[in-house]
């Protein structure tokens, strides 16, 4: 193991930020908070209340009953960094696969209209749901 | 087109053994969450116009072949999650370059019961097993 740390030390350059770094650098971040909020909600959904359960009362009691603000703020977030994830995740796929540039560009803005599209149906839906 | 196709040809041709086939399925599993998110909000979307509307949409998540994605749906997003931790992992503490091989495994020991376990909880009403 000693010589494997010799050889394998972390990088010695700065950090130089920019927005592919930073990109890079937030899914990681993003990633290690969705192991646990999306893996939780997924457990919990699909092996707590299990799908065939899943009700209007039971959506309404969630985001009305006592708990409301714990699960509204929890689903906000759930929602924010799954779809920041998910986008920037597409993203890349299309840079990968596609290189003429203006199909490149037109995918890319496309993903942006949906993303703005659903992250405001969801936010929509979260905030102002009251029963 | 024909680029975009060879470049994808490039990307599942090339060997590269266990962090290839965790990087292909990486892939694949995160497009595929990536597309269920997005029906998840329509369709929980679909409360705000009432108990009723909402009832039929939940209706047609009853179906077996639903069922069925909701097993894949529920493996991609463990899978996605403990080989992301894999990745992150091995780009912030480099010696774990040298035991690749064993975290590709235990990724599956804990990828591989979890999914089963929520298989068995999703599928057993379809069969009317539970």
């Amino acid at each position: 193991m000693e010589i494997i740390n010799k050889e394998y030390g972390l990088p010695k350059e700065k950090f130089k930020g920019g927005f592919e770094t930073w990109a890079w650098f937030f899914m990681r971040i993003s990633g290690v908070v969705l192991l646990f909020i999306a893996v939780i909600h997924l457990l919990w959904m699909h092996i707590g209340i299990q799908v065939e359960n899943i009700t209007y009362d039971v959506v309404r009691d969630r985001w009305i009953g006592p708990w409301g603000p714990f699960w509204k703020t929890y689903d906000i977030a759930l929602l924010t960094f799954a779809l920041m994830h998910g986008f920037n995740g597409l993203r890349w796929i299309t840079d990968d696969y596609i290189k003429k540039p203006g199909w490149n560009a037109f995918v890319k803005a496309l993903l942006l209209v949906i993303f703005l599209i659903v992250i405001g149906m969801g936010a929509y839906t979260v905030i102002s749901f009251n029963g | 087109m024909g680029n975009a196709i060879s470049s994808l040809w490039k990307g599942i041709t090339y060997k590269g053994g266990p962090g290839h086939y965790a990087f292909i399925l990486h892939r694949l599993t995160g497009l595929g969450v990536a597309l269920f998110v997005i029906l998840h909000i329509v369709d929980n979307f679909v409360v705000m116009f009432g108990e009723d509307a909402f009832s039929e949409v939940l209706h047609l998540y009853s179906n077996p072949v639903m069922r069925l994605l909701e097993v894949f749906l529920i493996f991609s997003v463990i899978y996605h999650a403990f080989n992301g931790l894999r990745v992150i992992i091995m780009d912030f503490w480099a010696p774990s370059s040298h035991v690749q091989r064993t975290l590709w495994w235990l990724v599956w020991g804990i990828v591989l019961p979890l999914s089963l376990i929520a298989a068995w909880f999703t599928l057993a009403p379809v069969f009317g097993l539970r």
